[in-house]
């Protein structure tokens, strides 16, 4: 007769069962309760400034834009319904607004994300040496505050012997007032924006670059891959991250930190407000109009079309970043 | 003192089981080997045992204290990592003062113990180097050291030997091996090298897919495994397997298979199939008349180890090793007989791998051998 | 008679040349630095510029000729159309208070998410993004008049409080500890240490030089950040940003006196960039990879 044999010879005498000391269990459960709120409290001093300053503020914008207030606390908000949203659809100044928005978005993409990733990739490969010296000089232009940008671009685009005049004067073109002319003074303005942004996205699209690493062009070119294939089949699709990365910025961050700056100290949203985007018609909405309702409301239809664009390329972006984990 | 149980610890990894329903009992002053391929759950029942981990489901009891929920800094144990996980940032006298000084022991005491097992596993001159300016050795020194200076009763150890290179892995099992006789502790230690396991442990636990295979001494596991799996997972080759059927004819059971016959021991069985399992070290080339099991096969191939050869036989559709000391005299393409002896074959149940015993038919069933379960004629 | 096996050394056959690097492209790496010298003076000649102009004698400022002699009256005036002592005094207050804050809480959220498994994960770490969906214009009506309500309206206190954490530290952060050995984490627990003391035994201690890199890198972004001071502190001594911007916004602006103020106000960061140039850069290009 075969019979099977008992794996286990662990001496193991399972009958007895687990010490029933209470004590014991007592002190693993209070530990217990530690390690499930220790987490939280290393995140408690993030998330409540977020909370703060972010969130609950956002709650009171929405809140507000369903009032009429004039920002005085002794004045009481009475509540108007939808009225302060049929206001801000019927604003005049949105649409252009709007389009001025689009056109700045347009430019920081061409000089943020479009042209840099270009140069990147055409310089490409030079010695370390030569690259640690251009990187130490297209970086300086991050250390230049906005102000400090607008600043100095002020002077170059001043009307009488400014530089950009004098030297657009040698090749014929006929001096203007680049600032204070309504069809020059948006393109100006995204000249000087892109002048702070260009030579960093260089620097970020060139790291990606080097990241993606000569063995997969080595193993494209065993493969029998030309130039172009190489472009398309292995820059492109390794370096989307970096470039995702970059157009979020360069797009949604870049307008709000950058060019808000640069029009509040240049332009103040004009002239006849053709450099006012949805960013500074919100701001001067707020504190000029002293509209409170009105103002909130702008902002609630700005945020929810800014999430609209935004959630997309940071869903992306997020999904991105998992692969290279 | 510390003897560790463990009851049905069970733990995933969303769809992953890493351990399945783990009971073992590691008594004190033991040197338990965890064996079993990569992935198998080694390290994460390590890390139970560590407190590193909590189980979702069974407990971890140490002499008699439920430890199940306990922190580590409790529970007396010290690990040794693959890694070694030295601090970089720290010299090697403070790599080893590291416990001490988390536990807020007097400075007095500290230097005393460092200086102790410095001393003791030739640390003396390292000690005002960094990790990073230490050999492979040497780390693995250290992380040694950082565990012996706390006096534990437990050392936990995943792998430690595996970043070492054969020489030193060598010289420093031996080290080990002196290390627990010398000390009154317990020992659990994770290995995938069954040499390693079987010149180690007092028993070797066997785990794969997380659930244990197989608990014993080195030579239970190695001379009688329980299963399928555990005969595969031991030995350089194998354990040869192939299948058979089991009949009796006057009164004697006989195997038979496409390439192999043999006359077993008297009794009666029903037909049914069986795996026939032989250690390539237990197959002896074929002579005139020998008793047992003979394998009709041809060489294929015959590889050089240096003391032993193995020549790769094929035998109908299996493969079978033979391993003996060189030469062995085999040339591939040649016809051989092999040949062990019924003592040497290992039988196991094809359906559920697990080994079978044969019980003389006169033994009723209240007087089975310790360790039998059941009857499945 | 005994024969000397031959040495296997010997034997060998003589090592490969080494391979060429891929040369023979003379003329497009010269293009490639053609291209990036180009770039480079369109970068560096608004600066150059910059620096020119705050020497030159006030009545000449808009002249280009080369070379001049150095006029020191354009910085005079800066000196004393700008209350420096205060504005340098706040802004380095705010600038240390504001990075370290964001250092700080950025470290421990980091930490949280990265070493921990928790309820709610995923959710918390939305949070911390979805505050990038928020743009600041949105909730500067809100933000004013609960500083407001604090009673922290023009002063630096109130300018720093708000910025107090960075999406930006606890992202770059996050990613930085998810490259941390855990096996170093796991033994500092065994040897007996709580979650807090790894933390600032063997987590900071080990990321110093990114922790330093980072740190620059908020110091820089707080030193001219000019949004919130704008709400908060809109007065010509708060901080550099907005003092300068005063002096910008008057319809016929002093142009000397901007120009050097403007180039005082740069002065700390491109002293702190001459030191720690490389460190700084590749913190800034690190912070870029995704
Ligand atoms: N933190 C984790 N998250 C998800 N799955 C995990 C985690 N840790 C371990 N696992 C899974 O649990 C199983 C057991 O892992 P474990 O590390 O214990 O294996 P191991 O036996 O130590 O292997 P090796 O010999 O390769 O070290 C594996 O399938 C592994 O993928
Ligand atoms: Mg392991």
């Amino acid at each position: 007769m075969f019979v099977e044999v008992e794996p286990l010879r662990g001496d193991l005498d399972t009958s007895v069962p687990i010490s029933d000391d209470r004590s014991a269990l007592r002190a693993g459960r209070r530990h217990r309760l530690t390690a499930v709120a220790t987490p939280y409290m290393y995140l408690a001093p993030a998330l409540i400034c977020f909370a703060l300053w972010v969130y609950w503020p956002l709650a009171q914008t929405f809140r507000l834009s369903f009032v009429r207030w004039n920002l005085l606390p002794t004045t009481p908000s009475v509540g108007v319904g939808l009225a302060n949203y049929r206001h801000v659809l019927r604003l005049p100044q949105l649409q252009q607004a709007a389009e001025t928005t689009g056109l700045y978005m347009v430019g920081l993409l061409a000089l943020g994300v479009v042209l840099p990733a270009l140069i990147a990739v055409v310089t490409q490969g030079l010695g370390s040496r030569a690259q640690a010296f251009y990187r130490s000089v297209l970086f300086l232009p991050v250390l230049i505050s906005p102000v400090v940008a607008a600043t100095l671009w002020s002077f170059l685009f001043a009307p009488n012997g400014g530089a950009v005049n004098s030297i657009l004067g040698n090749v014929g073109v006929s001096p203007r007032n680049w600032l204070f002319d309504p069809t020059t003074a948006p393109l100006s303005l995204i000249v000087i924006a892109g002048w702070k942004v260009l030579g960093a996205s260089i620097l970020i699209v060139s790291a990606g670059l080097v990241n993606i690493g000569p063995e997969y062009y080595e193993a494209a070119a065993l493969d029998g891959a030309g130039r172009l294939r190489r472009f398309t089949e292995i820059t492109v699709p390794l370096l989307s991250p970096t470039l995702l990365f970059l157009l979020t910025t360069a797009v949604l961050v870049a307008e709000g930190q950058i060019m808000f700056p640069l029009i509040d100290t240049l332009t103040s949203g004009g002239p006849s407000r053709a450099t006012t985007d949805i960013y500074y018609l919100l701001y001067s909405l707020g504190f000029t109009s002293f509209d409170v309702g009105l103002a909130s409301a702008a902002a609630v239809v700005f945020f929810v079309a800014f999430a609209a664009t935004a959630v997309p390329c940071l869903g992306l972006l997020e999904r991105f970043s998992r692969y290279q984990d | 003192m510390a003897r560790i149980r463990l009851h049905h610890i069970t733990k995933a990894y969303g769809d992953t089981v890493a351990l399945d329903d783990i009971s073992l009992d590691v008594a004190h002053g033991e040197l338990l080997v965890l064996l079993g391929p990569s992935g198998c759950g080694k390290s994460t029942l390590l890390r139970v045992m560590a407190g590193l981990i909590h189980p979702d489901r069974g407990g971890v009891e140490v002499d008699g204290r439920d430890v199940t929920t306990l922190p580590p800094r409790q529970r007396n144990t010290a690990m040794v990592f693959q890694s070694y996980a030295l601090y970089p940032h720290l010299s090697v006298r403070r790599n080893l003062g590291f416990g001490l000084r988390a536990h807020r022991r007097p400075r007095t005491e500290i230097e005393e113990k460092v200086a102790d097992v410095a001393a003791r596993l030739g640390l003396d001159r390292l000690l005002d180097r960094r990790p990073r300016e230490l050999s492979g050795g040497q780390r693995q020194r250290v992380a040694l050291g950082r565990a012996m200076v706390r006096d534990p009763a437990v050392f936990l150890m995943d792998e430690p030997l595996s970043n070492l290179d054969a020489q030193l892995r060598t010289a420093t099992r031996m080290e080990l091996a002196a290390l627990h006789r010398s000390l009154d502790a317990t020992f659990v230690y994770v290995t995938h090298d069954q040499v390693e396991a079987m010149t180690l442990g007092t028993r070797i636990a066997v785990l794969d897919g997380g659930r244990l295979q197989q608990v014993g001494t080195p030579a239970q596991i190695y001379d009688e495994p329980a299963n399928v799996f555990v005969a595969r997972f031991l030995g350089a080759p194998p354990m040869n397997l192939l299948p058979a059927v089991a009949s009796s004819r006057d009164r004697r059971v006989l195997l038979e298979g496409a390439a192999l016959s043999a006359v077993l021991w008297e009794g009666e069985v029903a037909e049914r199939a069986v795996t026939v399992g032989v250690r390539p070290e237990r197959l002896r080339i074929g002579g005139a008349g020998a008793a047992g099991a003979r394998f009709r096969s041809r060489v294929v191939a015959v590889e050089n180890l240096g003391n032993d050869e193995v020549a790769i036989c094929q035998a109908a559709e299996e493969r079978i090793c033979v391993r003996g000391p060189r030469p062995l005299g085999l040339r591939a393409g040649e016809n051989v007989e092999l040949v062990a002896s019924v003592d040497d074959l290992r039988l196991f149940d094809p359906a559920s791998g697990r080994r079978m015993v044969w019980v003389p038919d006169a033994c009723d069933n209240h007087k089975l051998p310790a360790g039998t379960v059941h009857d499945v004629r | 008679m005994f024969q000397v096996t031959p040495d296997p050394r010997t034997d060998s056959a003589n090592p490969p040349p080494p391979p060429r690097r891929g040369g023979g492209r003379r003329d497009t790496t010269i293009a490639r630095h053609a291209v990036l010298i180009a770039v480079g003076l369109l970068v560096v000649a608004p600066l150059v510029w910059l620096i020119l102009a705050m020497f030159r004698a006030p009545r000449t400022l808009f002249s280009e000729s080369l070379p001049f002699k150095p006029h020191l009256a354009n910085l005079a005036h800066a000196l004393s159309e700008l209350p420096w002592s205060q504005l340098l005094l706040h802004t380095v207050t705010m600038a240390i208070g504001v990075s370290l804050g964001q250092l700080l809480s950025g470290l421990l959220a980091a930490y949280a998410f990265s070493c921990w498994q928790f309820r709610g994960q995923r959710l918390l770490m939305l949070v911390v993004i979805g505050t990038w969906l928020v743009p600041f214009q949105v909730t500067i009506l809100p933000n004013y008049v609960l500083l407001s309500k604090l009673g922290l309206l023009n002063s630096v206190a109130g300018v720093i409080v708000p910025q107090l954490s960075s999406t930006f530290a606890v992202l770059l952060l996050r990613q930085h500890l998810k490259n941390f050995p855990s096996e170093l984490i796991e033994a500092a627990r065994i040897d007996g240490l709580s979650s807090w003391s790894i933390l600032w035994r063997v987590v900071v201690p080990n990321l110093g030089p990114s922790l330093a890199a980072l740190e620059i890198l908020l110091f820089i972004g707080a030193w001219n950040e000019y949004l919130w001071p704008l709400i908060v502190y809109r007065s010509p001594d708060s901080v550099l940003q907005v003092g300068i911007s005063h002096l910008l916004s008057v319809t016929d602006p002093d142009y000397g006196a901007l120009l050097a103020a403007a180039g005082l106000a740069t002065l700390p960061l491109l002293v702190l960039y001459l030191i720690l140039q490389r460190r700084i850069v590749d913190a800034f290009v690190r912070s870029g990879l995704r």
